[in-house]
């Protein structure tokens, strides 16, 4: 069966059968100068930079000396060298009058050098002392947009840059957005301390736990939805970090992020046992970066998102090339691949860049 | 000038044929099959490999979520979303099953569809709400439809609502929304003595699973699920019959049709499984199973 594209328009503007004629890596604003004479439309994919991962604070235990609870929040003495937003947990302590105060998943509200405090709706005094455990895990970072689509020619194009990973115990950098003429990607969006990134639709994600909206008018959602462009624990196009593990005992895995065309960055997970990051996102055209695991603080970073030009790496090479530190994240990969995230004070993986095809 | 078939020398046609062409390229994004294309493979729910020709880089996509399922409180499920679309040739494909709850989603490279939304369930992506809840906006971002008020039919969208669940003896249910993919009916379940008839689902390319009718102490109806259109040949599919009971029991909705099949009818109190291609189950005492999902691919 043949038609004829003259007298179809549907037809005509099919991307069928095009050639692909130049694919850009190279990040920033770069100029095209080469497009042949006469050809004034092209057809372009256009995927932003991959969100980096973010990392936890160093894995630490203090010994807790007494407690207090007024049925909103609980007190704890103990000389600590904690961060505010790390997992905690507490044990071993008696019972002097109320409830219990040993506690498992929490998270720190408020740190000192002498004292922290959680929120907890309890009500007690403790007796004896106990062990305080601070942990947890990070998010992976979202991957980038995909946008594809007719455009006119232009003499420049923008390859937007993956978020670069940081030992810092912050939300991670947001990936580059990437465009050509009319077609457009955002970047992912960077992971916070204990969730995933967003994963990014025709602009860049402004809250990691909302994707935003893609290039064909896809809503962007929430965690758990499905759509074109993912937040956290949802399938799509482009797919969100994974999160972080808050157990900070124990044998622990954190999330994976979910298939897509290009993928989120795995969690991370501090744990005093076996500890486990979460792998990268399956990709369509390549596999996520593997976490590899193992007991304490030196492992449990997660591995990078799959971009759509290459794989994401394991956890360990937070920018592409090993460290040797399994508590670092992977990097994303070529494509918009999310970053891994880092755990106790390794280093994050850096989201994979963006890339440009085009077609005529 | 080059060879004007389809299957001319890479690059050359489409390229040639645009340039000066009195075309736009928007006009691409509405819902047609493309001419000149054929249909290479059907894909069901629980495949997640594609083997497609070297050589063929795009490929055109149809892809139906999963329908959801009817419930006991929420009345029919809605129906899986269509999404439609060039998009880069892949090796992996995810077709979404029919709820249990909300359907699967179906996606092929770019182009995804949701599951629809079992009873009382937001729909997502496209699909249709569940009886009593609101679709959602699609792959292209028609908005989606809202829950009809108690006894009142479901708004129209991409993904349309679901009908009101009617709260007075004697009045139906409200009807699902009509849209590409429709809503499911909302049941009817105030006791009395008047006859109580869940609402019917919505209709579109997919249809809602009908509403179910309960607690009436002289006649309890379903709803007919809605009904459907086959995609390929243009041909209406339709929703499955609801059933109808006496003093003390519930009549059940029929399932919606799909885009590859009709929609079962009930049986007895458990609502009508929904149509292949992401009918909606009708809403029983068990609610019926939304329709498997399906995709097409078209090079």
């Amino acid at each position: 069966m043949s038609a004829s594209i003259y007298s179809n328009s549907q037809f005509t503007d099919s991307p069928y059968g095009l050639k692909l004629q130049r694919t850009i890596t190279a990040t920033g604003t770069t100029s095209i100068t080469d497009i042949p004479a006469g050809i004034n439309r092209v057809y372009a994919i256009v995927i932003g930079g991959g969100g980096a991962g973010s990392t936890t604070a160093v894995q630490s235990t203090a010994t807790v000396t007494a407690a207090t609870a007024n049925g909103t929040i609980a007190t704890y003495t103990a000389n600590n060298s904690f961060v505010v937003g790390q997992a905690i947990a507490v044990s071993g302590l008696g019972i002097s009058s109320g409830s219990s105060l040993n506690v498992s998943g929490a998270t720190i509200a408020t740190a000192s050098s002498t004292q922290f405090t959680i929120t907890l709706g309890r009500t007690g005094v403790s007796s004896g002392t106990g062990t305080a455990n601070a942990g947890g895990g990070a998010g992976g970072g979202g991957a980038g947009g995909y946008s594809a689509g007719w455009t006119y020619i232009s003499p420049t194009v923008t390859v937007g840059t993956g978020g670069t990973g940081s030992s810092t115990v912050a939300i991670g950098a947001n990936g580059g957005v990437s465009i050509y003429g009319m077609v457009f990607a955002g970047g992912g969006n960077g992971a916070s301390t204990t969730t995933g990134g967003a994963a990014a639709g025709a602009i860049t994600p402004g809250n990691n736990n909302v994707s935003s909206v893609s290039y064909t008018g896809a809503a962007g959602v929430g965690g758990s939805s499905v759509s074109y462009a993912a937040a956290n624990n949802a399938a799509g196009v482009s797919t969100g970090g994974g999160g972080g593990s808050n157990t900070t005992t124990g044998t622990a895995t954190a999330s994976s992020s979910f298939q897509g065309l290009i993928t989120g960055g795995g969690g991370s997970c501090g744990t005093t046992g076996t500890a486990t990051g979460g792998n990268g996102g399956t990709g369509d055209k390549f596999a996520g970066g593997t976490a590899t695991g193992g007991t304490g603080a030196g492992f449990g970073g997660g591995g990078g998102g799959a971009g759509f030009t290459s794989a994401g790496f394991a956890n360990g090479y937070p920018a592409g090339i090993s460290t040797g530190n399994l508590n670092d994240g992977g990097q994303g990969g070529l494509g918009g691949g999310g970053g891994g995230a880092g755990n106790s004070g390794g280093t994050a993986g850096s989201g994979g860049n963006g890339v440009v095809y085009l077609y005529w | 000038m080059a060879d004007p078939s389809r299957r001319g020398s890479t690059g050359e046609p489409v390229r040639n044929s645009m340039q000066g062409g009195n075309y736009t390229p928007w006009n691409n994004t509405h819902f047609v099959l493309p001419y000149g294309l054929r249909l290479q493979q059907t894909i069901n729910a629980g495949t997640t490999s594609v083997t497609i020709p070297a050589g063929v880089t795009f490929v055109y996509a149809i892809a139906v979520g999963g329908g959801g399922s009817g419930s006991a409180s929420g009345g029919g499920g809605g129906a899986g979303a269509v999404s439609w679309g060039w998009t880069i040739a892949t090796s992996n494909c995810i077709v979404g099953a029919g709820g249990g709850g909300g359907g699967g989603y179906t996606r092929y490279g770019n182009v995804i569809a949701g599951g629809g939304g079992g009873g009382n369930s937001s729909g997502t992506l496209g699909s249709g709400g569940g009886g009593n809840a609101a679709g959602s906006t699609n792959y292209w971002g028609i908005p989606g439809g809202g829950a009809g008020a108690a006894s009142v039919k479901g708004t129209s969208g991409s993904g349309a609502g679901g009908g009101g669940t009617s709260v007075t003896n004697g009045v139906n249910g409200g009807v699902g929304g009509d849209g590409i993919s429709g809503g499911g009916g909302g049941n009817s379940q105030t006791a009395g003595a008047s006859t109580n008839t869940g609402g019917v689902g919505g209709n579109g390319l997919a249809g809602g699973g009908g509403g179910r009718g309960t607690l009436s102490t002289t006649s309890n109806v379903g709803g007919t699920g809605g009904n459907g259109v086959n995609i390929l040949t243009g041909a209406a599919t339709t929703g499955g019959a609801g059933t109808t009971a006496g003093s003390g029991s519930t009549g059940a909705g029929g399932g919606g049709a799909g885009i590859a099949g009709n929609g079962n009818p009930a049986v007895t109190t458990t609502g009508g499984a929904g149509g292949l291609g992401g009918g909606g189950g009708g809403g029983g005492n068990a609610g019926g199973a939304g329709g498997a999902g399906i995709l097409y691919l078209f090079y």
